[in-house]
């Protein structure tokens, strides 16, 4: 009875969230009326609902980067493995829980001594293998990949991000190839970056802790005020994606946004090139606001 | 150097009544020494918390779920200036004291200072707390932390808004003015003080106050759960004293402990990753401290009502001991995205993963419990049944967060948020209602309905299985945490079905628990009345009579038999369960 | 012990966070501020493992019937007590009049902080020991106070190097 009961409610509930979504288009439309004509509407590369499998519509959005595949590899073997050993939980509970319930007469088995406990052993060590090994491989593997080695050379393309209460700030090179000079670029929420070519980052907070994530990419970093954190990675895909802030940094947290260009390399060469020429031109020594950059060291 | 036999008389309880009977109303059950009493000051305390942090989460649901649109029948009272739509300020300040509230005004009062205080005493066979004064003291501060909390929700400027984790810069003066954060700070500060007592009260109670013949080996999980966790309290409550302290000395006194270069005065040399080292030093602990309790008493209720012995108990309890000790080392996965340097942050990732060792042979023990058992359904039964699958999944997913690969993923996203509440909300919650429902009889002297008991299990176990399952879902998806409109970000907005359906789940929890809190007040007044031993269950607090006299045993017991003594072979055919104080040939060890 | 313990990882902390700060700074103390002459701690902390000592020959001394030798090394020793303390606050001060302030570096922050706090303990302690010398009930209580308070000597003793020099 309380079964029925149960599975109606949830079915009730089921429908009422299916109904509500009637307004969501409606809702959304009037919170970003400038969406449809920004040219930024493919952002995340996610197209209408009713074209993709649900794995695509609720994963993270279409990876962009020369590595992020490989996070998505990982997840999805953690994924099943942990479904497997999930499932095996759930027969563990419900199954035995029915097939041992209490009936008149029965007689539970007094477990004693060690005979029984070898399966436990078996099944412990054979998690450990599947998971925590793959896991702790890749884990130590990835550290040094991503976390130690930061790829450097002409051929990379090197930006100094300052987020701040509740903007990002980016800041490039420009023609002269040196940091905090009067031809360096410098955007707010914009950042461009060049197609197939590597991409390095310097980020050194303003203020507070946010979090520097680009979700296409699939990795994303802390900025801390007094610290300076690395990034890096290779887009490979053209297109504007998002950039969110991933820590708590305040009242506005939710708008940080900023957008990430993925451009043609002889696009993006222009661009510099354009800009360089423009911030030279109307630099202004006595603004102190611009002057927000850092030697690039190491 | 030390003269033991004159540092026992100072502790010689055991035959001694430690307070005399209490005679007025103040005595009885305002300023109490009583542990039961103290207990269900806790439990009084600790309900009235869970609602208000539980009313919070209903009101972040409804801005994910119906963003732009005023909150229901209370809305313009809560939010007068909006017209009753939640605005992004007052957002940040319900999931900071969500957080707040629920672990350490709700979860840690029912399940350590409830559970704690009512049973060990009466599991060990002791007439009363080792220090009862000292136990007192800790309920009178917890409820000062309390009152020091409510009022930081009053201040002009409003209460704290910077995340349970508080981390600076946020949290400095500069960035959160106001008192509303440092009344966090202090009303925090005032809880763990008053778990640092309990703690020690705990542990020199189950070190010296057992019955003869209660050795470790006899004694019950929840017994080994309650020890572990405190602890664990004692040793890391004090490190998030200090470096809350010298947070609130940098918001108050103008310090630059956690202040870095750039931003504070004449170039000193503060690091608000400190603060992040010294905050998760105690906090990984602390959410072991959370369960630990939970998983000793679903050890226990597994085998009760399974009627058979808890499958490799020893080896339960050593996994225990050695979670305890590997959770002190491995804080530095909350901090993968903050640059430590590569040699942290592997040995960090290497032990966490360890962790699910230890741990799964524990889970795999509770499983072991249930094989070819007698098992009965009874609502303790319901609730640890639930307590196992909500761990099992949510402790497996913690594999994606401790690997560093996935952990840059999905840090601060909601699998996170759907992670730490499956296994530290919700399968403490389930325990702790597990916990409930079978000491209710011994605590108030009456049954609570069952069958009300099987609705609420089912009305809240489903539910919350489709909030944080969809929550991790909507974390892969790429939707961040402690965020007010996940929309403004068109790669989240076609996440706004699977939000409301979490919501309307959530909503559907949370007037579940009425159904509880009917049910406990109800039988409370008018339940069937309850004989001393219900459940018919082995361990010491049920050879008392119900209710219990203030002394709790009129003879120290004599321990024979351990607690799980279910169907052994011995007991023949009329009984399936034998008294921890009963002596029988082939089953029990004399004293 | 446990409460020990306890006490212990508190100032644990303090101690490695004092210690993470020295480290880091390249110099100590550092430019522009006065540093904190080391004269007077210096006395502070041999008056107070002076009177660790005679606290504990008090306690050795302990004889229900005769209590005259414990009063007196036990009150020598809460007088020693008394002098650190005197000598801490002194520092402090003076330290304050010739203009230092916590908001000017960690550095002020550190040593301000830490002993006020190390200073507060102090003052508890000498009120527990301060209470066992006119109420002395047993051996047994007068061996915790006097374990807390060793324990408050070695905190100072292994805080004064981090932060004096």
């Amino acid at each position: 009875m309380n079964q029925k009961l149960v599975r109606i409610l949830l079915s009730l509930v089921f429908l009422m969230s299916f109904g509500s979504m009637a307004n969501d288009r409606e809702m959304l439309n009037k919170q970003h009326p400038e969406a449809d004509q920004l040219q930024v509407h493919t952002l995340g590369q996610r197209p209408e609902y009713g074209g993709e499998s649900f794995l695509e519509r609720y994963g993270p959005p279409e990876n962009i980067t020369e590595h992020g595949g490989h996070f998505d590899d990982v997840f999805a073997y953690v994924s099943w493995g942990v479904l497997i050993f999930f499932l095996a939980v759930v027969f563990g509970v419900v199954g035995f829980g029915w097939m041992y319930r209490s009936k008149p007469g029965r007689k539970a088995f007094y477990t004693t001594g060690l005979a029984e406990k070898k399966f436990t052993m078996v099944l412990d060590i054979l998690f450990f293998i599947t998971m925590d090994c793959y896991l702790i491989y890749f884990s130590v593997y990835d550290t040094k990949r991503f976390l130690m080695t930061v790829p450097q050379g002409p051929e990379v393309v090197e930006i100094q991000v300052m987020p701040q209460q509740w903007v990002w700030n980016f800041r490039y090179k420009g023609a002269d190839g040196v940091f905090n000079t009067p031809d360096d670029i410098v955007t707010v929420n914009e950042m461009w970056v060049p197609n197939g070519k590597q991409v390095s980052l310097q980020i050194k907070s303003k203020d507070v802790i946010h979090g520097f994530m680009v979700p296409n990419v699939r990795r994303q970093v802390d900025a801390i005020p007094g610290q300076v954190s690395r990034i890096w990675f290779k887009p490979i895909k053209d297109g504007t994606y998002e950039i969110a802030c991933m820590h708590l940094c305040g009242t506005a947290h939710y708008k940080m946004k900023g957008f990430m260009k993925v451009v043609d390399e002889s696009d993006y060469q222009n661009w510099s090139r354009e800009m360089s020429e423009w911030s030279a031109a109307k630099y202004d020594p006595d603004d102190a606001r611009t002057h927000w950059g850092w030697q690039w060291g190491i | 150097m030390s003269d033991n036999k004159s540092f026992q008389d100072l502790f010689h309880a055991h035959d001694d009544h430690l307070h005399g009977e209490p005679t007025s109303f103040i005595s009885k059950y305002i300023i109490s020494y009583d542990h039961k009493v103290i207990a269900k000051q806790f439990l009084f305390f600790g309900l009235f918390w869970a609602f208000v942090g539980a009313f919070m989460s209903v009101l972040i649901r409804w801005a994910l779920a119906f963003p732009g649109k005023a909150f229901p029948i209370v809305g313009s009272l809560l939010f007068p200036h909006t017209d009753g739509v939640i605005p992004p300020d007052a957002y940040t300040m319900l999931f900071t004291m969500h957080g707040t509230i629920m672990i350490f005004f709700a979860i840690t009062p029912i399940l350590i200072g409830t559970l704690g205080n009512f049973c060990i005493p009466l599991m060990i066979g002791a007439r009363d707390m080792l220090f009862p004064w000292l136990n007192m003291a800790s309920f009178w501060m917890t409820f000062a932390g309390g009152v020091v909390m409510f009022a930081s929700l009053f201040v002009p400027l409003g209460a704290s808004a910077v995340g349970w984790t508080s981390y600076p810069t946020l949290a400095h003066a500069q960035w959160s003015p106001g008192w509303g954060h440092s009344l966090w700070i202090i009303s925090i500060f005032l809880m763990g003080n008053a778990s640092i007592m309990g703690a020690i009260n705990y542990i020199a109670t189950i070190i010296r106050l057992r019955a003869p013949g209660l050795t470790a080996a006899k004694l019950p999980l929840t017994i080994w759960g309650l020890l572990l966790t405190a602890v664990l309290n004692a040793l890391f409550i004090p490190v998030l004293a200090a470096g809350l302290l010298l947070l609130l000395m940098d918001r108050m006194f103008g310090t630059s402990f956690y202040l870095a270069a750039a931003i504070s005065q004449n170039g000193t040399q503060g690091d608000p990753i400190l603060y992040q080292h010294l905050f998760w030093i105690f906090g990984h602990p602390e959410v072991y401290i959370i369960i630990l309790p939970a998983w000793g008493m679903v050890s226990d209720f597994l085998s009760f009502f399974s009627r058979k012995p808890a499958f490799g108990a020893k080896w339960t309890a050593g996994a225990f001991i050695s979670i305890t000790l590997l959770s002190t080392v491995v804080y530095g996965h909350h901090m993968f995205t903050t640059g430590m340097s590569p040699l942290l942050t592997g040995a960090f990732t290497t032990l966490t993963l360890l962790i699910s060792i230890p741990s799964g042979i524990f889970f795999l023990n509770w499983l072991g419990t249930l094989w070819r058992g007698n098992i009965q359904f009874t609502s303790p039964m319901l609730f640890s049944l639930g307590v196992v699958i909500t761990f099992g999944i949510g402790g497996l997913t913690g594999l994606h967060l401790g690997a560093v690969p996935t952990n840059l993923l999905l840090h601060n996203s909601y699998f996170v948020v759907g992670h730490f509440h499956l296994t530290m909300a919700v399968a403490s919650l389930l325990g702790t209602y597990a916990a409930v429902y079978f000491w209710f009889p011994k605590m108030f002297g009456k049954m609570l309905s069952e069958k009300l008991a099987k609705i609420h299990f089912w009305t809240s176990f489903l539910p919350i299985m489709v909030i944080f399952v969809g929550m991790m879902v909507a974390g892969y998806a790429g939707m961040h945490r402690r965020i007010y409109n996940p929309y403004e970000y068109t790669y989240l907005e076609h996440l706004l079905f699977l939000n409301r359906y979490i919501s309307l789940a959530a909503f559907l929890a949370f007037a579940s628990q009425f159904i509880f809190l009917f049910n406990f007040f109800y039988s409370w007044k008018k339940g069937e009345v309850a004989g001393s031993n219900p459940w018919k269950v082995g361990t010491l607090e049920w050879t008392t009579p119900t209710p219990v006299p203030v002394h709790n045993f009129d003879v120290i017991p004599e321990v024979f038999n351990g607690p799980h003594e279910f169907s052994h072979p011995k007991l023949g055919d009329s009984r399936d369960w034998i008294s921890q104080t009963e002596y029988l040939e082939g089953i029990s060890t004399p004293v | 012990m446990i409460t020990l313990a306890s006490w212990g990882m508190l100032f644990g902390t303090f101690v490695l966070s004092a210690g993470l700060a020295r480290v880091r700074a390249s110099q100590w103390p550092p430019d522009g501020i006065i540093g904190l002459d080391a004269y007077l701690p210096s006395i502070a902390t041999l008056a107070l493992i002076l009177s660790s000592v005679l606290i504990h020959k008090g306690y050795m001394r302990f004889d229900k019937e005769n209590l005259k030798e414990f009063k007196f090394y036990w009150g020598l020793g809460l007088l020693m007590g008394v002098f650190f303390l005197a000598l801490q606050s002194y520092t402090l001060i003076d330290w304050y009049s010739k203009g230092v302030r916590v908001s000017q570096h960690l550095y002020a922050s550190v040593i301000y902080v830490w002993i006020i706090i190390h200073g507060l303990h102090i003052l508890g302690a000498l009120g527990g020991l301060f209470y066992k010398f006119k109420k002395p009930k047993s051996a047994a209580s007068l061996q915790i106070w006097g374990w807390f308070w060793h324990f408050i000597d070695l905190v100072w003793l292994a805080m004064f190097p981090l932060l004096v020099f």
